[in-house]
Protein backbone atom coordinates (compact mmCIF):
# COMPACT_ATOMS: atom_id res chain seq x y z
CA UNK A 1 0.00 0.00 0.00
CA UNK A 2 1.55 3.30 -0.91
CA UNK A 3 2.05 5.65 1.82
CA UNK A 4 -0.80 8.56 1.03
CA UNK A 5 2.30 11.15 1.35
CA UNK A 6 3.46 9.51 -1.65
CA UNK A 7 0.30 9.94 -3.91
CA UNK A 8 0.33 13.74 -3.25
CA UNK A 9 1.01 15.23 -6.91
CA UNK A 10 3.48 18.37 -6.52
CA UNK A 11 1.94 20.51 -9.38
CA UNK A 12 -1.21 20.16 -7.29
CA UNK A 13 0.43 20.24 -3.94
CA UNK A 14 2.00 23.26 -4.31
CA UNK A 15 0.35 26.31 -1.62
CA UNK A 16 -0.78 28.47 -4.50
CA UNK A 17 -1.80 25.87 -6.68
CA UNK A 18 -4.06 24.04 -4.64
CA UNK A 19 -5.25 27.27 -3.58
CA UNK A 20 -6.13 28.53 -7.54
CA UNK A 21 -7.67 24.86 -8.11
CA UNK A 22 -9.50 24.93 -4.79
CA UNK A 23 -11.22 28.28 -6.07
CA UNK A 24 -12.13 26.80 -9.07
CA UNK A 25 -13.75 24.13 -7.87
CA UNK A 26 -16.68 26.08 -6.96
CA UNK A 27 -16.68 28.38 -9.90
CA UNK A 28 -17.56 28.10 -13.66
CA UNK A 29 -14.51 30.37 -14.24
CA UNK A 30 -13.02 33.26 -12.22
CA UNK A 31 -11.02 36.30 -13.35
CA UNK A 32 -7.18 36.64 -12.87
CA UNK A 33 -8.29 39.73 -10.58
CA UNK A 34 -10.67 37.67 -8.31
CA UNK A 35 -7.91 34.75 -8.05
CA UNK A 36 -5.08 37.67 -7.42
CA UNK A 37 -7.34 39.06 -4.33
CA UNK A 38 -8.57 35.83 -3.09
CA UNK A 39 -5.15 34.41 -3.15
CA UNK A 40 -3.32 37.72 -2.20
CA UNK A 41 -0.73 37.51 -5.03
CA UNK A 42 1.06 39.76 -7.55
CA UNK A 43 0.12 39.74 -11.06
CA UNK A 44 3.53 37.75 -12.05
CA UNK A 45 3.38 35.36 -9.03
CA UNK A 46 -0.46 34.21 -9.73
CA UNK A 47 0.27 34.09 -13.79
CA UNK A 48 3.19 31.52 -13.22
CA UNK A 49 1.54 29.30 -11.12
CA UNK A 50 -1.56 29.06 -14.04
CA UNK A 51 1.05 28.84 -16.56
CA UNK A 52 2.11 25.91 -14.38
CA UNK A 53 -1.52 24.47 -14.23
CA UNK A 54 -2.28 25.08 -17.82
CA UNK A 55 0.53 23.46 -18.90
CA UNK A 56 -0.18 20.30 -16.51
CA UNK A 57 -3.63 20.23 -18.53
CA UNK A 58 -5.24 21.11 -15.05
CA UNK A 59 -6.73 24.85 -16.09
CA UNK A 60 -8.04 26.82 -19.22
CA UNK A 61 -7.32 30.36 -19.56
CA UNK A 62 -9.44 32.24 -22.35
CA UNK A 63 -8.68 35.85 -22.84
CA UNK A 64 -10.95 38.50 -23.98
CA UNK A 65 -12.09 42.06 -23.57
CA UNK A 66 -15.33 43.65 -21.65
CA UNK A 67 -15.84 46.68 -23.46
CA UNK A 68 -12.17 48.09 -23.30
CA UNK A 69 -11.13 46.07 -20.44
CA UNK A 70 -9.08 43.36 -20.87
CA UNK A 71 -9.72 40.53 -18.86
CA UNK A 72 -8.43 36.76 -18.56
CA UNK A 73 -11.14 34.30 -17.21
CA UNK A 74 -9.18 30.82 -15.91
CA UNK A 75 -11.40 27.38 -15.45
CA UNK A 76 -10.45 23.82 -14.11
CA UNK A 77 -10.59 21.40 -16.66
CA UNK A 78 -11.73 17.99 -15.53
CA UNK A 79 -8.58 16.55 -15.00
CA UNK A 80 -7.76 19.71 -12.77
CA UNK A 81 -11.23 19.04 -10.36
CA UNK A 82 -10.03 14.76 -10.25
CA UNK A 83 -6.41 16.15 -9.26
CA UNK A 84 -8.06 18.54 -6.49
CA UNK A 85 -10.33 15.71 -5.72
CA UNK A 86 -7.51 13.28 -5.31
CA UNK A 87 -5.10 15.73 -3.63
CA UNK A 88 -7.58 16.02 -1.01
CA UNK A 89 -8.71 12.41 -0.26
CA UNK A 90 -4.75 11.87 0.07
CA UNK A 91 -4.33 14.84 2.60
CA UNK A 92 -7.43 13.70 4.68
CA UNK A 93 -6.01 9.90 4.43
CA UNK A 94 -2.49 11.48 5.22
CA UNK A 95 -4.50 12.92 8.78
CA UNK A 96 -5.99 10.05 9.29
CA UNK A 97 -3.24 7.73 9.33
CA UNK A 98 -1.30 10.65 11.88
CA UNK A 99 -4.05 10.25 13.79
CA UNK A 100 -4.30 6.23 14.24
CA UNK A 101 -7.54 6.38 12.56
CA UNK A 102 -8.65 3.36 9.90
CA UNK B 1 4.49 16.03 5.47
CA UNK B 2 3.63 16.87 9.08
CA UNK B 3 -0.07 15.98 10.05
CA UNK B 4 -0.42 19.78 11.30
CA UNK B 5 0.36 21.05 7.50
CA UNK B 6 -2.03 19.07 5.99
CA UNK B 7 -5.02 20.09 8.55
CA UNK B 8 -3.86 23.39 7.91
CA UNK B 9 -4.08 22.48 4.34
CA UNK B 10 -7.37 21.63 3.77
CA UNK B 11 -8.33 24.26 6.53
CA UNK B 12 -7.15 26.73 3.59
CA UNK B 13 -8.93 24.88 0.39
CA UNK B 14 -12.24 24.77 2.29
CA UNK B 15 -11.67 28.53 3.29
CA UNK B 16 -11.40 29.58 -0.54
CA UNK B 17 -14.03 27.25 -1.83
CA UNK B 18 -16.54 28.74 0.74
CA UNK B 19 -15.18 32.07 -0.15
CA UNK B 20 -16.43 31.54 -3.37
CA UNK B 21 -19.23 29.44 -3.27
CA UNK B 22 -20.32 33.07 -1.09
CA UNK B 23 -18.84 34.94 -4.03
CA UNK B 24 -21.67 33.59 -6.10
CA UNK B 25 -24.30 33.57 -4.60
CA UNK B 26 -26.39 35.88 -6.45
CA UNK B 27 -29.93 34.31 -4.82
CA UNK B 28 -31.44 37.23 -3.12
CA UNK B 29 -31.61 39.03 -6.33
CA UNK B 30 -34.39 36.22 -8.23
CA UNK B 31 -36.29 36.08 -5.02
CA UNK B 32 -36.94 39.88 -4.33
CA UNK B 33 -37.61 40.11 -7.49
CA UNK B 34 -40.03 36.98 -7.98
CA UNK B 35 -40.96 38.14 -4.67
CA UNK B 36 -42.83 41.47 -5.64
CA UNK B 37 -44.14 39.88 -8.60
CA UNK B 38 -45.72 37.20 -6.96
CA UNK B 39 -47.08 39.98 -4.24
CA UNK B 40 -48.17 42.57 -7.38
CA UNK B 41 -49.95 39.52 -8.55
CA UNK B 42 -52.43 39.29 -6.30
CA UNK B 43 -55.17 41.59 -7.24
CA UNK B 44 -55.27 40.19 -10.12
CA UNK B 45 -55.77 36.88 -8.74
CA UNK B 46 -59.39 39.28 -6.14
CA UNK B 47 -60.57 39.89 -9.94
CA UNK B 48 -62.88 36.67 -10.67
CA UNK B 49 -61.94 36.22 -13.77
CA UNK B 50 -59.34 33.27 -14.21
CA UNK B 51 -57.82 34.74 -17.28
CA UNK B 52 -56.57 38.19 -15.41
CA UNK B 53 -54.19 36.20 -13.38
CA UNK B 54 -53.09 34.40 -16.50
CA UNK B 55 -52.78 37.53 -18.48
CA UNK B 56 -50.37 38.98 -15.91
CA UNK B 57 -47.93 36.33 -15.55
CA UNK B 58 -47.82 35.75 -18.98
CA UNK B 59 -46.14 39.30 -19.07
CA UNK B 60 -44.47 39.12 -15.99
CA UNK B 61 -43.29 35.37 -16.15
CA UNK B 62 -40.54 36.55 -19.01
CA UNK B 63 -39.74 39.76 -17.67
CA UNK B 64 -38.72 38.60 -14.48
CA UNK B 65 -36.50 36.12 -16.00
CA UNK B 66 -35.18 38.32 -18.30
CA UNK B 67 -34.36 40.59 -15.81
CA UNK B 68 -33.28 38.30 -13.34
CA UNK B 69 -30.87 36.85 -16.40
CA UNK B 70 -29.22 40.21 -17.01
CA UNK B 71 -28.96 41.38 -13.87
CA UNK B 72 -27.03 38.11 -12.13
CA UNK B 73 -24.60 37.94 -14.86
CA UNK B 74 -23.98 41.66 -14.83
CA UNK B 75 -23.01 41.10 -11.24
CA UNK B 76 -20.86 37.66 -11.80
CA UNK B 77 -19.02 39.52 -14.64
CA UNK B 78 -18.47 42.50 -11.80
CA UNK B 79 -17.54 40.45 -8.82
CA UNK B 80 -14.90 38.14 -11.41
CA UNK B 81 -16.18 34.59 -10.72
CA UNK B 82 -19.20 32.39 -12.49
CA UNK B 83 -21.06 30.24 -11.04
CA UNK B 84 -20.85 26.70 -11.97
CA UNK B 85 -24.51 25.34 -11.21
CA UNK B 86 -25.90 27.65 -13.64
CA UNK B 87 -27.11 24.42 -16.39
CA UNK B 88 -28.50 22.73 -12.92
CA UNK B 89 -30.30 25.94 -12.07
CA UNK B 90 -31.97 26.17 -16.11
CA UNK B 91 -32.78 22.63 -15.27
CA UNK B 92 -34.64 23.05 -11.92
CA UNK B 93 -36.41 26.56 -12.85
CA UNK B 94 -38.14 24.70 -16.32
CA UNK B 95 -38.88 22.08 -14.13
CA UNK B 96 -40.81 24.38 -11.56
CA UNK B 97 -42.37 26.57 -14.59
CA UNK B 98 -43.79 23.04 -15.69
CA UNK B 99 -44.70 21.94 -13.00
CA UNK B 100 -46.51 24.77 -11.43
CA UNK B 101 -48.33 25.09 -15.13
CA UNK B 102 -49.50 21.29 -15.22
CA UNK B 103 -50.73 21.50 -11.34
CA UNK B 104 -52.75 24.44 -12.53
CA UNK B 105 -53.88 22.60 -15.53
CA UNK B 106 -54.86 18.94 -13.95
CA UNK B 107 -56.09 20.13 -9.95
CA UNK B 108 -59.72 20.81 -8.93
CA UNK B 109 -60.94 22.95 -6.65
CA UNK B 110 -58.76 24.68 -4.46
CA UNK B 111 -56.07 22.43 -5.60
CA UNK B 112 -55.93 24.82 -8.76
CA UNK B 113 -55.56 28.27 -6.98
CA UNK B 114 -53.08 26.04 -4.47
CA UNK B 115 -51.68 23.57 -6.19
CA UNK B 116 -48.38 25.16 -8.22
CA UNK B 117 -47.10 26.09 -4.43
CA UNK B 118 -46.01 22.76 -4.03
CA UNK B 119 -43.70 22.16 -7.03
CA UNK B 120 -42.17 25.56 -6.76
CA UNK B 121 -41.54 24.58 -3.21
CA UNK B 122 -39.74 21.44 -3.91
CA UNK B 123 -37.49 23.06 -6.53
CA UNK B 124 -36.72 25.91 -3.66
CA UNK B 125 -35.11 22.86 -1.98
CA UNK B 126 -33.88 21.39 -5.10
CA UNK B 127 -31.60 24.41 -5.01
CA UNK B 128 -31.27 24.12 -1.37
CA UNK B 129 -29.02 21.06 -1.84
CA UNK B 130 -27.46 22.58 -4.93
CA UNK B 131 -26.27 25.68 -2.73
CA UNK B 132 -25.78 24.40 0.66
CA UNK B 133 -28.45 26.89 1.45
CA UNK B 134 -30.33 26.63 4.73
CA UNK B 135 -32.22 29.98 3.58
CA UNK B 136 -33.25 28.20 0.01
CA UNK B 137 -34.50 24.94 2.18
CA UNK B 138 -36.45 27.74 4.73
CA UNK B 139 -37.66 29.07 1.62
CA UNK B 140 -38.87 26.01 0.01
CA UNK B 141 -40.61 24.17 3.70
CA UNK B 142 -42.32 27.42 3.94
CA UNK B 143 -44.00 27.85 0.65
CA UNK B 144 -44.94 24.44 0.48
CA UNK B 145 -46.16 24.42 4.36
CA UNK B 146 -48.23 27.65 3.14
CA UNK B 147 -49.60 25.80 0.31
CA UNK B 148 -50.27 22.78 3.11
CA UNK B 149 -52.22 25.19 4.82
CA UNK B 150 -54.42 26.37 1.92
CA UNK B 151 -55.44 23.46 1.22
CA UNK B 152 -56.91 22.12 4.21
CA UNK B 153 -58.44 25.96 4.98
CA UNK B 154 -60.23 25.86 1.74
CA UNK B 155 -60.55 29.86 1.87
CA UNK B 156 -61.86 31.32 -0.81
CA UNK B 157 -59.62 33.58 -2.86
CA UNK B 158 -57.50 30.86 -2.67
CA UNK B 159 -54.84 32.07 -5.00
CA UNK B 160 -54.96 35.62 -3.77
CA UNK B 161 -53.91 34.10 -0.38
CA UNK B 162 -51.19 32.00 -2.01
CA UNK B 163 -50.05 35.10 -3.82
CA UNK B 164 -49.88 36.97 -0.29
CA UNK B 165 -48.42 34.66 1.42
CA UNK B 166 -45.45 33.49 -1.68
CA UNK B 167 -44.56 36.80 -2.50
CA UNK B 168 -44.32 37.63 1.59
CA UNK B 169 -42.19 34.31 2.27
CA UNK B 170 -39.65 35.08 -0.81
CA UNK B 171 -39.49 38.92 -0.45
CA UNK B 172 -38.56 37.99 2.96
CA UNK B 173 -35.79 35.18 1.98
CA UNK B 174 -34.33 37.57 -0.40
CA UNK B 175 -34.13 40.80 2.24
CA UNK B 176 -32.24 38.48 4.47
CA UNK B 177 -29.96 37.13 1.69
CA UNK B 178 -28.96 40.13 0.75
CA UNK B 179 -28.45 41.61 4.04
CA UNK B 180 -26.24 38.29 4.82
CA UNK B 181 -24.59 39.12 1.00
CA UNK B 182 -23.94 43.02 2.30
CA UNK B 183 -22.40 41.65 5.79
CA UNK B 184 -20.13 39.10 3.65
CA UNK B 185 -19.20 42.21 1.61
CA UNK B 186 -20.88 40.10 -2.04
CA UNK B 187 -23.21 42.26 -2.64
Amino acid sequence: VTHPALQLDDVVHQRVRLGILAVLAEAKRAEFGYLKDALTLSDGNLSRHIQVLEEAGLVSVEKGYEGRRPRTWVSATRRGRTALDAELRSLRELISRVDGRP
Amino acid sequence: MADADAIQTLGEVERLRERTRDAVEWGWFPLLIFGVAVLLSAPFAWIDDGAALGYYWLVAGPIGVAVTLYAVRTLEIRAGVLDRHEMAYAVVIAAMVAGAIIVGWTADGVGSDVGHVFPIGAGLLVIAAIDRSALAAWTGASIIGLGIVLLIAEPSNADGWVALGEGAILITAGVVARRSAVARGTA
